[in-house]
């Protein structure tokens, strides 16, 4: 009997980790309320969520180095920030990656990226992977905006040309912070995208 | 006699390993078709493109694949997506690719992501395994075992 027992949790076991290595559909969708985190930024200090009193909300996007999809909105990003941040919405980026796996997303290479391209917001390295495993974040760049009360009103991607900005001609993300500004519906909350599969630890 | 022999199959091996195959263009309807074909062919349809470094590294695993099981029900299609066809072109020449090649030619990727995966946000590499009218999807690259392993055991469900 206790044989018996010990091979069904074996199996049941086997058959969970199966599914799980075949596709994780842990993470939030919209409408969730997303953890804060404290989490180290390029300049050595801690940032968490909280400490942005006045803020209305947050645009946290995962995203890395090395990946060109990543390189690709580097600007689009700033820019969004440029305009967002004096809204109440600050752009929070955190790199989720392996640097064993991508030695350019090391915590070395993220502050000397930002500091080459003048990153004008938080740029957090998410050493044990567990904010994007919570987020449910598969790729970079991956985009969360959340409201003041960090319950997720967006997931996707920044704008509907993840490569070439000037081909863009919806602004996924921008429409939907306009629209919590504006105490709006927003219209599309979710976007799929390519981007650079995150790289797990092993 | 035997020598003009073995120099016609040097010659021909030479021909042989110094192309690859051709690249289909293809649409999203295309390749939809390929995931929904309902035989006891396994088709591993690998998404990948030519900037994505994990996706590079892991073709000479499918490649392998191709040689290990060609004499067997198994298919090998390796799609670039959002990519370059020259570019696509270039690499599969240089690697002298022989598994079957398509290139989907899309670029509203939110249209056509959620046609292959619901709950596919779009990351890559990722590879589908369709046998029978089934699809499983698999996020992330493989090891060359790895690889063996999920064909092999797919190979072995439909022996029992």
């Amino acid at each position: 009997m206790k044989k018996i027992n010990l091979l069904f949790v074996l199996t049941l076991g086997l058959i969970f980790s199966l599914s799980n290595a075949t596709f994780k559909t842990q993470g939030y969708q919209v409408g969730d309320t997303a953890i804060d985190f404290s989490l180290k930024n390029i300049d050595g200090k801690m940032v968490s969520l909280q400490d942005f009193a006045q803020a209305k909300g947050f645009v946290i996007i995962f995203t890395c180095n090395h990946c060109p999809y990543a390189i690709a909105n580097e600007d689009r990003i700033i820019a969004l920030n440029k305009k967002y941040a004096a809204k109440g919405f600050p752009v929070i980026a955190i790199n989720p990656n392996d640097p064993v796996a991508y030695p350019d997303d090391s915590y070395d290479n993220m502050k000397k990226r930002a500091q080459e391209k003048g990153f004008n917001f938080p740029y957090l390295l998410d050493d044990t992977q567990d904010i994007a495993k919570t987020y449910g974040a598969t790729k970079t760049p991956h985009v969360y905006l959340l409201d003041k009360n960090r319950v997720v009103k967006y997931i996707g991607a920044i704008d509907d040309s993840p490569k070439d900005a000037k081909k863009a001609k919806t602004s996924h993300l921008a429409n939907a912070i306009d629209a919590l500004l504006a105490g709006k519906t927003i219209a599309v909350s979710t976007t799929a995208a390519i981007g650079c599969g995150i790289k797990w630890k092993k | 006699m035997k020598k003009t022999f073995f120099l016609a199959l040097l010659l021909g091996l030479l021909a042989q390993g110094a192309h690859s195959q051709t690249i289909q263009t293809i649409k999203i309807k295309d390749l939809v078709s390929h995931l929904q074909k309902n035989d006891d062919t396994l088709r591993v349809v690998n998404l990948w493109a030519t900037w994505c470094a994990p996706c590079v590294k892991e073709l000479p695993y499918f490649e392998q694949a191709h040689q290990h099981f060609k004499n067997q029900k198994v298919k090998i299609i390796l799609t670039a997506i959002e990519d370059e066809l020259p570019k696509v072109q270039a690499f599969a020449q240089k690697r002298k690719l022989q598994s079957t090649l398509l290139f989907l030619d899309e670029d509203n990727a939110n249209d056509w992501i959620p046609q292959i995966e619901k709950n596919w946000q779009g990351e890559i590499p990722v590879t589908l395994f369709v046998k029978q009218g089934k699809r499983e999807f698999h996020s992330g690259d493989f090891t060359a075992e790895e690889l063996m392993t999920q064909i092999e055991q797919r190979l072995n469900v439909s022996k029992e």
